[in-house]
């Protein structure tokens, strides 16, 4: 199992939504990854995405504030900035590989650059780039680590 | 530029390293971490010596394992139907 993830934004927002089906996995995918150093990679839309759909579905300003704040934490997470080092030097020469929408196809692009496991919740996405990637459901990594 | 928790990442050639060690160096100071890459592959990192780093993230990683009660919101929707319908 390599030691670098690529987390989606679907794993961070549903650790929110308490009634969301993968809440309590997404809870202990979590709570598994303080037991060991994995190097975890967030490329800057989770930040975005994450603030933007969490305050559209009932989240406040402060509470926004604290997500973005732990988010944006270099000793938990290596952000990932989408600027045009990033395009040139990864986006650019890699996205090929993946017939994806741009969003996607940013996740996969890193996840295959840093050869690492992109974890998510979307089965979609899983399928659609498990032909160049590893990538799991928080669930499924939980069973392999 | 002031400095900051945050950690960005750039990449750069072992080439780009060389010739631009003085601006790398004060950027580190100022939390830019860098991948370096050989052949189109990363093969390092380089970024700033931060302490008590290992008690800040299992203080993060614990908001997102154990996030507050207050913090909890309340949708219809899945997470990754409502990251789908953002990215349609």
């Amino acid at each position: 199992m390599p030691s670098t993830l690529v987390i989606d934004s679907s794993v961070f927002l549903s650790a929110f939504l308490e009634k969301e089906v993968y809440h309590k996995d997404s809870i202990c995918f979590f709570e598994d990854l303080k037991k060991v150093q994995y190097k975890i990679i967030v490329p800057s839309l989770v930040i975005f995405e994450v603030l933007n759909n969490f305050y559209r579905h009932g989240g406040n300003k402060e509470q926004e504030e604290r997500i973005f704040r732990n988010l944006q934490n270099s000793s938990a997470f290596s952000l990932i900035p989408l600027d045009s080092n990033f395009l040139e030097k990864i986006y650019l020469p890699l996205h090929h590989h993946f017939d994806l929408k741009t969003a996607d196809s940013i996740f996969a692009t890193i996840a295959f650059f840093y050869e690492a496991v992109l974890i998510s919740w979307d089965k979609k996405l899983i399928s659609q780039t498990k032909k160049h990637i590893q990538a799991l459901t928080p669930k499924e990594f939980l069973k392999h680590s | 530029m002031q400095k900051r928790e945050l950690l960005q990442y750039k990449t750069i050639s072992v080439q780009e390293l060389r010739t631009n060690m003085p601006e790398i160096s004060k950027n580190l100071e100022y939390g830019i971490g860098y991948i370096l890459i050989r052949k189109s592959k990363p093969i390092a990192e380089l970024r700033p010596i931060q302490k008590d780093d290992m008690l800040a993230r299992e203080k993060v990683l614990d908001f997102f394992a154990r996030p507050p009660k207050s913090m909890l919101i309340h949708s219809k929707k899945s997470a990754v139907q409502i990251i789908r319908e953002d990215r349609c």
